[in-house]
């Protein structure tokens, strides 16, 4: 705010103790007083009333301070004072103040005037010099005089004649007692400087004390200008302007007292410093150093016989001289159009009626001088902050009267209102009463007429409560004047909802309701009131064109009863054919079904039969590969039936993957419905593959809560795990989440993934693995490549994976990945530092390893086995590496019944070609054969799909005389497809399976220079025997990839996939995979097209249509 | 019994897509039907899989203080059942403040130790991303969190701007924004899309055989 330009002593900011801020007058001023100028800032103004002790050299302040006080209450209070009412002559020599309401109250007076009363008389130190006892017997002595000014003597002479003796009186209009002076015109065009006071005297000062002398003694005011006052009530009307050069015009104007445009102007402009803050409308009416209504409206003080305008009424002040002497002014007052200017002065004043204090015939006949420079007091712009009465005074108190009296007082609220309607008969008074002059004025509800209103700049929808504020708001930097200079947006740049509205309104418009439609939508009363009272006050009420349109406008958008009337007419109304939405619906469903009809219906390539090497899905698989057998892997399936399309396929691979590899897999979900669906799930593999719930896998119970079950779950897992979904004991024995090998969550949701990440992983030291769908990839991965690292996204990594799972399954085909060419592989040529990723289960160190090595391993083909439980794998290699192999599986032994086996059908490729033919990277002939196979050789079918050119290509694999798995495509005419059926071997499960062993093997694989003495102490005692040896010279060469992703490994070894598995797990149905794929594809492509053309369209027309205006 | 109910999910996923016409009886008695069995699941399984082993392990236990134990949820509980009524709904207060205290405080320090230190970490971190992409990295996350920011200094003509330094920076910000959010919306269209094939795959299955 402008607190800067406020006097020091009426600054929040001063210190309250430093008075010497203060004028002098005021220094002395006891805070305890109520009108201590520390408590309010309008002390100051009423100083000269309230000051106990004021400084005896400036009794001119006291009346610079009257004026000040004039004006700024004349402006604020807008309406005729009670100097009108009050204008007994009696009553001036005391201010207004009575002498026996002081009496009954001295309390409430001010002190130096009860000191008055009580105090000794030599006790005058508590009065204003002026109002000392030899000053007043003074005046009361020179007031006999007859002293008359000379036509010639202007009020600025007055005001400038200087006597540099120090006066203590007041000027001496403040002591006219004359009744006659309020009808004198200080300032009336040729001035009769006489009409200032009734008194006659010459200009020389005969006294020194003499209130005369006051009066041709302009050192009150000359005095505002000393140092300590220049701030002072000097200031409040006149900001720069010097006394010295005191005119009319430094003087409020009419205009400035009741804020007409220049007033306003002035306090825009800074120019006049109405309390020493143009701006600061706050510190003027609400502010701390100002309670000026605080203090008009505390009744309290009433007893204070401040009468304000009582004071005001006296002539004394040349501001109240005029306003009091002025017939057009007060003919404004008596107007009743001024009432119609809603000055809105109860708001101001908080008193019911404001123009009670108005007596229009006693100003008429006391103004009688006619001020021309008061004739625009009619253009006051006021803003009535008040709603328009409903009735006039008596027609309130008639129907007040019938209102029934028994009933207690209801509530002043609209809906009592109304009640109390329903309850009176309107009938008894629609005689006497006339409404048709009623105060019924629904244009004043609906007016938008606000520039005549001095409210420019605002939209004419703007709320009341908006004009009210500008009204009231003085600078830009308020609320209402940032409000008001909103400007609305076109139309063009509304949200289409908003256009929507717009539009409808519009449509609202041009049917306009009948009135009594609008009236019974705004005043829901009962019927037979609108209908029994034609002549009751709402069948009076006249609407026009432009209301009826805003109140149906209104009641559509809140909508009521009569919406009921609009839907029927509605479902009569056709409804439209959304033929836009249809059209794009029929397009994206022939893109999307097509392929599973067109087999050349193919966009782009499937996704690769493998992952890239070094890639985060590359690290997922190895770590889902390199699970030790017997181990428990703990799955969230944290996704529901809708994203079942897109993960079930991921969760099936997972499961299966991990019960491939022997371990046994743990599934929880914070999802009931995705808990339902995994155990569903896994209730279709167990009956596929022989499994036994709660001993191969394991469903636990439903974690409830996100946060705190999760947290619950991570720091109780021995309790989480202790019940499956269906309420039975599990025998899980974890109470630690690192007794977990992996942890894998498959989520649809970035939160769960989050959730998962910040209360379980932090307490994990084992792999976290992820697996999200694609509206979860985006905001999963950044978290994923820093806490997980291994992780896939969407359908297509879902469906990779489970082209290798399924790989794996069918016979554990060896897949060497295949290099891209963007990945930097480093291949050691000596000596290679290898970190063995660390598990449950071994705890292997290899301090030397050779890139090339020839080993010899044992076969241990499950239905060959006859292990004992302390088996020793025997190794019959002659490298000579150090290696130590410390395996602490401490795996029990379970024991399966005997199962039937899961005949596995393998289809296999004969090339029935009499040459060699090229296999394929891809189902084309477009890119340059990854391999060759000769005639009658055979190659494992993984998959199938149709080519671009409509024929049947088969995904096949084998390994080429290099001895290298060769992963490839033939096309249809080349081969002939055989099937085989396989059944494995019933073989118990056992404990350390085979999966197990092959782990052990792998660690114990000795390498050059070293020996292996592998520790295997397993505690189950199976009764087989290894006791196969064979031994084969695979020709491996072992790489270590720099995989920055992986979280926890550094570098990867890359193992050789043993092709035997002890626990056969059927694989998945790939049935129209490859068709499924291809109508993602072809269905995205329809997608962007259609999102393309139409914002295209939308963007043609809207250039037409702007064109067009 | 299979057949039945593929039977069933085949009209309850044609009356689901019968939303394509606009709101519909079908569609409604679908998605009502997909609700109320979602809520009989969660019930169930609620009921099955945690109150009863709760109980068991508690109450039923014969251990006393395991059973002191089981108390207290249950008091707890039943406090939140006072929701319910207007009078003694402020009982139920207890136990909201309890639920809430704890998951929020449980959610703050594990958003704190899991996610932001461990984000502003790798922001920071240069060692694992090469210099461009530590570059975009912080350019993007420091520009993102400029762009919500809400200091500004008001105009005398009443205008609100910010900073010439904050406009730019928070220009940048909202194209990273844009571009996340676009990615956002693409991977929606894409799971949608994954779906939808899923369930055309599923209605075409009876009819293509396979």
């Amino acid at each position: 705010m402008t607190d800067d330009l406020l006097p020091p002593w009426l600054n929040d900011d001063s210190d309250d103790s430093d008075d010497n801020d203060l004028p002098d007058w005021l220094q002395n001023a006891d805070d305890d007083s109520p009108q201590s100028p520390k408590k309010s800032g309008v002390t100051g103004e009423l100083s000269w009333m309230q000051d106990d002790s004021p400084s005896n050299d400036n009794p001119s302040k006291k009346g610079r301070a009257s004026t000040g006080l004039t004006g700024e209450l004349s402006w604020n209070q807008a309406e005729t004072p009670d100097f009108l009412q009050d204008m007994s002559p009696d009553d001036s020599a005391t201010m207004g103040y009575d002498d026996n309401q002081a009496d009954d109250d001295d309390d409430a007076l001010p002190d130096w005037l009860s000191a008055s009363d009580d105090a000794d008389d030599d006790d005058n130190s508590g009065l204003p010099a002026w109002l000392d006892d030899d000053a007043l017997e003074e005046s009361e002595r020179l007031v006999q005089q007859s002293f008359t000014m000379t036509d010639e003597m202007s009020v600025v002479d007055f005001l400038d004649e200087e006597d540099d003796e120090e006066s203590e009186e007041l000027p001496s209009w403040l002591t006219d007692e004359s009744p006659t002076t309020s009808q004198s015109n200080v300032f009336a065009g040729a001035v009769d400087t006489s009409t200032w006071g009734n008194f006659e005297g010459s200009d020389e000062p005969t006294n020194e004390e003499s209130l005369t002398d006051a009066f041709t003694d302009d050192s009150w005011i000359s005095d505002t200008e000393t140092p300590d006052l220049e701030e002072d009530f000097s200031d409040l009307f006149t900001q720069s302007s010097p006394t010295s050069d005191f005119n009319r015009s430094d003087l409020p104007t009419t205009g400035m007292l009741f804020g007409d445009d220049d007033f306003s102007n002035e306090v825009d402009e800074g120019s006049f410093d109405l309390l020493g803050t143009p701006n600061d409308i706050d510190s003027l009416l609400g502010g701390d150093d100002f309670d000026l209504l605080g203090e008009l409206n505390d009744d309290g003080d009433d007893a204070q016989a401040f009468d304000l305008f009582g004071e005001l009424a006296e002539p004394q002040t040349p501001i109240a001289n005029e306003l009091a002497n002025d017939d057009d002014f007060m003919s404004n007052f008596g107007d009743d159009d001024l009432f119609d200017e809603d000055i809105d002065i109860d708001a101001l004043l908080g008193e019911e009626d404001p123009f009670r204090q108005f007596d229009t015939n006693t100003v008429s006949e006391e103004a009688e001088d006619d001020l021309s420079w008061l004739e625009d007091i009619s253009n006051v712009p006021f803003q009535d902050t008040r709603p328009e009465p409903l009735f006039k005074p008596e027609t309130r108190a008639k129907l007040s009267q019938n209102l029934p009296q028994s009933q207690p007082e209801p509530e002043l609220d609209i809906e009592n209102y109304l009640a109390s309607l329903d309850d009176m008969s309107l009938s008894s008074i629609t005689g006497d009463v006339d409404f048709e002059s009623a105060d019924l004025d629904f244009e004043t509800l609906f007016d938008d007429n606000r520039e005549e209103m001095g409210m420019s700049g605002l939209s004419p929808d703007a709320p009341s409560w908006l004009t009210d504020l500008t009204a009231v708001t003085a600078g830009e930097n308020s609320a209402a004047a940032i409000l008001s200079g909103q400007k609305d947006r076109p139309a063009e740049d509304l949200p289409d909802r908003l256009k929507a509205l717009r539009e409808r309104g519009f449509d609202v418009q041009s049917h306009p309701k009948t009135d009594a439609e609008v009236l019974s939508a705004l005043m829901p009363v009962s019927g037979v009131m609108l209908s029994d009272t034609a002549d009751s006050a709402i069948a009076t009420v006249a609407l026009t064109a432009g209301q009826v349109q805003r109140a149906e406008l209104l009641r559509t958008i809140v909508g009521n009863a009569l919406e009921a009337n609009e839907a029927d007419e509605k479902t009569r109304r056709p409804r439209r054919l959304p033929i836009e939405r249809l059209f794009i619906t029929a397009i994206l469903l022939v893109a999307v079904l097509a392929p599973f009809f067109l087999d050349n219906l193919r966009i782009g390539a499937p996704p690769p039969n493998q992952f890239v090497v070094g890639s985060r899905q590359d690290a997922f698989y190895r770590l889902m590969d390199t699970i030790p057998a017997g181990v428990h892997i703990l799955i969230a399936a944290e996704y529901g039936a809708m994203s079942a399309g897109e993960l079930d396929i991921a969760t099936e691979s997972v499961v299966r993957h991990v019960l491939a590899n022997g371990g046994i897999p743990v599934i929880i979900s914070s999802n009931a419905v995705g808990l339902v669906r995994v155990d569903n799930l896994m209730d279709t593999i167990a009956a596929q593959n022989r499994l036994v719930a709660n001993v191969d896998y394991v469903v636990v119970r439903y974690l409830v809560t996100d946060v705190v079950g999760l947290r619950d779950f991570s720091e109780n897992l021995s309790s989480y795990l202790a019940f499956d979904v269906d309420g039975n004991r599990t025998r899980l024995a974890i109470d630690d989440l690192n007794d977990f090998a992996r942890v894998v969550i498959i989520t649809e949701s970035a939160d769960n993934l989050r959730l998962w990440g910040e209360q379980v992983l932090p307490l994990m030291t084992q792999p976290f693995l992820a697996i999200t769908s694609y509206s979860a990839a985006p905001l999963s991965e950044p978290y994923l490549s820093i806490r997980a690292g291994a992780y896939l996204s969407g359908y297509g990594d879902s469906y990779t994976y489970q082209t290798m799972v399924n790989r794996l399954l069918t016979g554990g085909e060896v897949i060497i990945p295949t290099l891209p060419p963007t990945v930097e592989i480093i291949i050691p040529t000596t000596e290679v530092p290898v970190v063995i990723p660390i598990d449950a289960d071994s705890t292997a160190e290899i301090t030397e390893i050779s890139p090339i090595v020839t080993e010899s391993v044992v076969d241990t083909t499950p239905d060959a086995i006859t292990a004992t439980p302390d088996s020793a794998i025997v190794t019959t290699e002659a490298p000579t590496a150090t290696l130590t192999a410390m395996p602490s599986a401490t795996p029990t032994a379970t024991f399966t019944p005997t199962p039937s086996p899961t005949p596995i059908v393998a289809r296999f490729a004969i090339i029935t070609a009499a040459t060699p033919i090229n296999i394929r990277p891809d189902p084309s002939t477009t890119n340059p054969p990854a391999g060759v196979l000769r005639p009658e050789e055979r190659a494992l079918i993984i998959n199938q799909v149709t080519g671009v050119d409509g024929q049947q290509w088969y995904n096949i694999t084998f390994v080429n005389n290099a001895g290298e798995t060769v992963i490839g495509w033939v096309r249809e005419d080349l081969i002939q497809i055989e099937e085989t059926v396989l059944t494995p071997t019933p073989t118990p499960s056992m404990t350390p399976s085979s999966k197990q062993m092959r782990m052990i093997m792998r660690v114990g694989i000795p390498q050059k220079g070293q020996e292996s003495t592998p520790e295997i102490t397993p505690e189950a005692t199976p009764s087989a025997e290894a006791t196969l040896e064979a031994e084969i010279t695979p020709q491996v060469t072992v790489t270590a990839v720099v995989v920055p992703t992986l979280p926890a490994v550094t570098s990867i070894v890359v193992d050789i996939p043993m092709p035997d598995t002890d626990r056969l797990i059927a694989p998945m149905d790939v049935t129209d995979r490859q068709a499924r794929w291809d109508s993602m594809a072809l269905g995205i492509l329809v997608a962007v097209i259609v999102i393309g053309v139409g914002n295209l369209f939308n963007l043609v027309r809207v250039i037409f249509r702007k064109r067009r205006r | 019994m299979d057949d039945i109910g593929l039977i069933i999910g085949f009209v309850f996923t044609l009356m689901i897509f019968s939303y394509l016409l606009g709101d519909n009886f079908l569609y409604r008695l679908a998605v009502y039907v997909f609700v109320g069995f979602t809520a009989g699941f969660i019930a169930i399984i609620t009921v099955e899989s945690v109150i009863v082993p709760w109980f068991d392990t508690t109450l039923f236990s014969g251990d006393t203080p395991r059973i002191g134990l089981g108390f207290i949820p249950i008091v707890i509980a039943l406090l939140l059942l006072f929701k319910t009524t207007q009078r003694l709904g402020r009982l139920g207060n207890y136990g909201m403040a309890l639920i809430i205290g704890v998951g929020t405080a449980i959610a703050l320090v594990s958003a704190i130790v899991g996610t932001i230190i461990p984000f502003v970490l790798e922001t920071a971190d240069t060692s694992t991303n090469t210099l461009p992409n530590a570059i975009i990295l912080f350019v993007g996350v420091a520009c993102s969190l400029v762009y919500f920011q809400y200091s500004a200094r008001q105009k005398p003509t009443g205008e609100i701007v910010r900073a010439r330094p904050i406009q730019l920076l928070s220009f940048v910000g909202q194209g990273f924004i844009v571009v996340t959010l676009g990615a956002m919306y693409a991977a929606a269209i894409l799971t949608s899309l994954t779906i939808f094939t899923d369930r055309v795959q599923y209605l075409l299955a009876p009819i293509l055989g396979g």
